[in-house]
């Protein structure tokens, strides 16, 4: 009997450890699964319709109104009455489908800089249009890299022979400084033959108009392009810390 | 009886006398969890700071009397990190001629040019127009109503805009097109010297002000061809312009300095494609509607290629694609391609025809370069 209690003890005992084992494992996965944002749908005053699957697409008139909708249409965004029409969506592909931009890393940052050696950092862009619409996707830059608080530039690269915001050329010599960037992947601007190519970003602050460097006319979908960004300073450049700001812009094709 | 089966495959730590009571090993149990929480911890993958936004719908259409308004619900999703928006709208122009846009940026003009797609020049009352033309939008939202519009978007989070346009009853009857922008200002860290990067996306807004919503639409063939070669006339540019390719009326088979001259040639083992430029010509936009009609040398119909229903502002050009390609199997002789066009709610059909002939000119050129080279390794062995 003793031998007996002694195995229904052990079986209690393992039963609350595997007890205990789970809660653990629970709790670890409910502090590590990740948390997914309710999206805010509606306020005190207005309620938004949840996506209108109608399950239908085309052309729909009549004498007082004409429609182009698309599937999954969301409610309020496609009714119509007289005086108007409205078409919303990709014109050729009738279906619901997002555009999207993507950019990898925000932050590119080059560390500590030492003359005369090349600093590369790289991030990607991703534009998804679900399979329609063309797109392009332009760059600017506020001003070139500059030494906070002061009027200190590392100017835009010119490359071992002459590149600018709009073409680039060859850029492998480290005694030719500044701050430029290479593109590889889909939909690329023609002059980036290869990775030794580098271009200046357009510049804001001389009212330069932002440059294509990525574009496609066709269907796309996860189109991705690296960015390669790469400086080189001089050793008479100011020591100090450069910062400035990139902005892509991603339009859709009409 | 022995209590050593059911414990021994269950047991771990140190192997104990069959005769010892069992113990569980809570010292052990709580290393472990300790082991596996701290491993998860350390392992668990640092990610940059991202942003990925997508926006619906990339595209509006819109037609509208003075004096009424419509409203298009905008969804904006988050598929990054968290982030600030701002919306705004800016006018633009075409950019090239394959749907791209020219966003109007302050200090900056409309003015175009042909290369831009844009045919002509903006007028300075244009400008203006366009500007006054921004008072026309506003957002339905219970908290944000004007524009530009700041506010947070979590990560996962989505965010409907209402987007009011309404057209004051004075309008002029014309064109305005934007471009819905939205800013996405997530916070990036640079510890030492380096760029932050920002993402915009947009979408695009094409608006017609129109008093019965049936504008008169009006549009131009600015080109069409099928792939062309370029030769020097060795027979004399006299001869060769009473042969074919024959382009029809408005268009020239001939350079005018008679240097080279263009066949609308294509080789049998190639990609046969088309090229078709329209201009639109009337101050409204227009969506095309039409197709490529291919016969062969009997004129018996071989092919119906659907072109691209794409949109073509007011005064501008662009260059259509044809849904379908055209994959025949070893097309040999004369074709004639027919252009139709048809702008959406209208009648106004226009049309052109090209003819062009389809040869493997590339694979007898290889073999006659062959002969050749046969022909003269003869002459040589013959000489020898």
């Amino acid at each position: 009997m003793k031998t007996k209690g002694s195995e229904l003890s052990v079986s209690a005992r393992l039963r609350t450890s595997c007890q205990f084992v789970t809660f653990l494992v629970g709790t670890l996965l409910a502090f590590t699964t990740p948390v997914l944002a309710i999206p805010n749908m509606e306020s005190d005053s207005y309620k938004l319709q949840f996506t209108n699957l109608n399950m239908t697409s085309g052309s729909k008139e009549s004498t007082n109104f004409k429609v182009l909708d698309t599937l999954g249409q969301t409610g309020p965004g496609q009714y119509t009455s007289s005086g108007y029409y409205v078409k919303a969506g990709f014109p050729y592909i009738k279906t619901i489908i997002d555009f999207s931009f993507t950019i990898s890393d925000l932050s590119i940052d080059f560390g500590s800089l030492t003359p005369s050696t090349f600093a590369t950092q790289t991030n990607t862009l991703t534009i998804s249009a679900g399979g329609a619409g063309g797109y392009s996707v332009t760059a600017i830059e506020d001003h070139p890299l500059k030494l906070q608080a002061t009027a200190t530039t590392i100017p835009d690269t010119t490359c071992d022979s002459a590149c600018d915001e709009t073409t680039a050329a060859v850029w492998t010599d480290t005694a030719n400084f500044g701050f430029g960037f290479n593109l590889t992947g889909n939909d690329i601007s023609s002059d980036f033959t290869d990775s030794t190519y580098f271009r200046q970003f357009a510049d804001l602050s001389l009212a330069e108009s932002p440059q294509t460097i990525m574009t496609n006319s066709d269907v796309g979908s996860g189109r991705t392009a690296t960015v390669t960004y790469k400086l080189n300073i001089s050793a008479s450049q100011a020591a100090g810390d450069y910062s400035n700001q990139i902005t892509y812009v991603a339009i859709p094709t009409y | 009886m022995s209590p050593s089966l059911p414990t021994k495959a269950l047991r771990f730590g140190t192997p104990r006398a069959s005769s010892e009571p069992y113990r569980f090993n809570w010292r052990a149990l709580f290393s472990t969890i300790v082991v596996v929480i701290t491993y998860l911890s350390q392992t668990s993958p640092v990610s940059a700071q991202t942003t990925s936004i997508a926006i619906w719908p990339p595209l509006l259409e819109a037609t509208i009397q003075p004096g009424k308004s419509v409203t298009q619900v905008y969804r904006l999703k988050n598929l990054g990190d968290d982030t600030i928006i701002t919306a705004y709208l800016k006018p633009f122009s075409p950019s090239g001629e394959l749907g791209h846009v020219q966003l109007q940026l302050q200090g900056q003009s409309l003015t175009g040019d042909p290369a831009n797609g844009r045919v002509g020049t903006a007028k300075p009352e244009g400008l203006s127009l366009l500007n006054s033309a921004l008072s026309f939008f506003s957002l339905l939202n219970a908290d944000l109503k004007t524009l530009p519009a700041t506010f947070p978007l979590k990560a996962g989070q989505t965010q409907e805009l209402v987007l009011k346009i309404k057209i004051p009853e004075d309008s002029k009857l014309t064109d305005h097109y934007f471009t819905f922008l939205f800013d996405s200002n997530t916070t990036g860290l640079v510890g030492d010297s380096g760029t932050t990067t920002q993402a915009t996306i947009g979408s695009n807004i094409l608006l017609t002000i129109s008093d019965d919503g049936q504008p008169k639409l009006s549009a131009k063939i600015e080109e069409f061809a099928a792939g062309q070669i370029k030769v020097r006339p060795f027979l004399g540019a006299s001869l060769l312009r009473g042969i074919y390719p024959k382009r029809s009326e408005g268009g020239s088979d001939l350079n005018g300095d008679l240097r080279f001259v263009t066949l609308n040639l294509l080789d049998s083992f190639s990609p046969i494609s088309f090229l078709i430029r329209v201009k639109n010509t009337g101050t409204t936009r227009l969506k095309t509607i039409g197709q490529i009609e291919l016969k062969n040398t009997f004129n018996n119909p071989v092919a119906t290629l659907p072109l691209r229903e794409d949109n073509i502002l007011s005064n501008s050009i662009r260059k259509l694609q044809t849904t379908t390609d055209w994959k025949p199997f070893f097309p040999l002789g004369r074709f004639t391609a027919t252009a139709s066009i048809t702008p959406q709610d209208s009648t106004n059909t226009i049309t052109q025809t090209i003819y062009f002939f389809v040869l493997p000119y590339k694979a007898i050129l290889v073999v006659v370069l062959i002969f050749l080279g046969f022909k003269a390794l003869t002459k040589s062995r013959e000489q020898q």
